[in-house]
């Protein structure tokens, strides 16, 4: 894989993750539904 | 007359969530989605992917979710009691609500039959039916044997297929009977956690295959990522790839379905809908780019080297999932085990979304004319149980590709964009801004509003306008259909035209028994 498929990749996979743990930790930390 | 029942709630935030991830995360998500990066532009293909996403699908799932939480305050589930209850001076716009129930009903009517191809070949691959084919050729008989395309060694018809599809069927119907909380909570809970699983050690075994034929160093996991990632920003000229990009995202987060509508109806008033949609955003987007992208088309890559995946990226989904997928698999040790965790994984993506299908109809019966639970099940099963005939019977005649055309492509472009006019410019967008918010555990960037108000549909706009000017006529006047198909292809249309009408004409009665109830 060339340089810049490495560049995409890591950028979209850590986008989706940090998105994808900042969810979960706020949903963790808030209230259940009503 | 009984008075209005009490709807339906989900038990828990993460049930809700899990469900509408579990709605989006589908078939596409595994197969759909590398095979159109693959073949518009590799790792630029994520340009505008990531764009559209922000653009298009999020500001959809927000407003999806909160014109359902909305809805569920007035006792409705569905598109129709949501639209009159924005726009309550149009008597017409209850009519095009009725996409809501039509789209997930039409595809509920071909996806069940395709959901059960994955739990008849999870059932292949642990009793070793299909493990022992290595070609194309046999992979692909063996796929139109089961279909009962034709007749040959492997099968004697459509029977086994329709076997499974019973199962699935009744599979399906039974989770909706057991409802909101009893039945799709549940399930969601258990299965989306499966799917990751069974994604996550496949993800592996693909990751650590290596260079399995020494013969052929090039033919390695690295070069396999590169084919799916290596960008050709050349691409980015062309609209088709933007436009490639802009539909992947409708299809993968089920916006512009009715399905999100529905599930977010029964959430309460003062129950978040910003975090959780983000929430479900986030789950369908990993798996479908983190792990979606990392099993296919690099596993295949590894077997089929650099000049045949290109012709396999583009071969279709079913070609990608039901042919080229065993082949890789039955050449790995322990091909039973991954060949039934494949499709169990495709099972339980397909079982997640089916149920989202069958509940706006579901939802319409109960709120709209104020039936049991158990009768709307009832009905609805009796109903899509015969209209799924026709994909099982007449698959080699295009119905399955005309229904996903309309059910699964148009109207949801068609209906996102009534959602997000009704939204933004008749609910009024300060409105919408302080409906969006309520009860929400986080704020959504300002700029949100303008995006909302003006890119949002804007984009929507494009994307119908150029279709009309590429696609109409061709797609009208049956172009690109086989002479001997067309006939079937004209009776799908005016089936399809009659179910829109018998849904709207429910409507009209619907509201005729509410006024006169006044």
């Amino acid at each position: 894989m060339k340089i810049g498929g490495w560049i995409l990749l890591l950028f979209s996979w850590g986008m989706i993750v940090g998105l994808a743990t900042f969810c979960f930790k706020r949903i963790f930390s808030k209230k259940e539904l009503k | 007359m009984a008075g209005p029942k009490i709807r339906d709630t989900w038990a828990t935030r993460l049930g809700v969530i899990m469900a509408v991830a579990g709605s989006a995360v589908g078939l596409g998500n595994f197969l759909r989605f590398p095979a159109k990066a693959a073949s518009n532009g590799g790792g630029a293909f994520m340009i505008p992917y990531l764009v559209s996403l922000l653009l298009l699908g999020l500001p959809l799932m927000w407003v999806e979710w909160t014109l359902g939480r909305y809805g569920g305050g007035f006792g409705h589930g569905t598109a129709p009691g949501i639209f009159h209850r924005v726009w309550r001076k149009n008597r017409f716009i209850k009519y095009f609500g009725v996409i809501g129930i039509f789209g997930p009903l039409v595809i509920f009517i071909y996806y069940t039959y395709i959901e059960s191809w994955t739990l008849a070949y999870s059932f292949f691959s642990l009793i070793g039916k299909s493990t022992h084919l290595f070609d194309q050729a046999s992979m692909q008989s063996f796929l139109r044997g089961f279909q009962g395309v034709e007749k040959n060694q492997y099968f004697n018809g459509v029977g086994t297929a329709y076997v499974f599809f019973v199962i699935t069927f009744f599979l399906n119907i039974g989770v909706i009977y057991y409802g909101i909380k009893g039945g799709i909570e549940k399930l969601c809970r258990v299965a989306m956690p499966l799917l990751f699983i069974a994604a996550i050690i496949l993800f592996v075994r693909v990751i650590t295959l290596g260079t399995p034929d020494m013969a052929r160093p090039t033919w390695n996991i690295s070069n396999g990522f590169g084919f799916l990632w290596n960008p050709d920003f050349g691409a980015l000229l062309s609209a088709k790839v933007w436009l490639e990009a802009a539909g992947q995202i409708f299809f993968t987060l089920s916006v512009g379905i009715g399905v999100i509508l529905t599930y977010a109806s029964y959430l309460s008033k003062g129950d978040d809908v910003v975090l959780s949609g983000l929430t479900a955003t986030s789950i369908n987007t990993a798996a479908e780019v983190i792990l979606g992208g990392s099993i296919i088309i690099p596993a295949a890559f590894i077997f089929f080297g650099p000049v045949d995946i290109t012709a396999i990226a583009e071969s279709g989904v079913f070609n990608l999932g039901f042919v080229t997928m065993p082949l890789v698999l039955n050449k790995l040790p322990l091909a039973h085990l991954f060949g039934f965790l494949w499709f169990f994984l495709l099972f339980l993506a397909g079982v997640t979304s089916a149920v989202s299908l069958g509940q706006p109809a579901i939802a319409f019966l109960e709120d709209e004319f104020n039936i049991s639970r158990r009768k709307a099940v009832g009905i609805f099963g009796v109903v899509s149980f015969v209209l799924c005939q026709f994909p099982i019977f007449f698959l080699r005649n295009g119905v399955v590709d005309e229904l996903d055309f309309w059910g699964g492509t148009f109207f949801l472009v068609i209906f996102a964009t009534i959602e997000v006019i009704l939204f933004a410019w008749v609910f009024g967008m300060d409105n919408a801004w302080g409906e969006i918010h309520k009860g929400a555990d986080m704020v959504i960037p300002r700029i949100y509003k303008y995006i909302i108000k003006y890119i949002t549909p804007l984009f929507l706009f494009c994307i119908l306008g150029i279709w009309f000017w590429q696609q109409w006529l061709p797609v009208i006047g049956m172009k690109n259909v086989s002479a001997a198909n067309r006939l079937y292809v004209l009776g799908t249309r005016l089936g399809l035209l009659a179910m829109f009408l018998v849904l709207a004409i429910m409507v009209k009665i619907a509201w005729k028994r509410k006024k006169a109830r006044k």
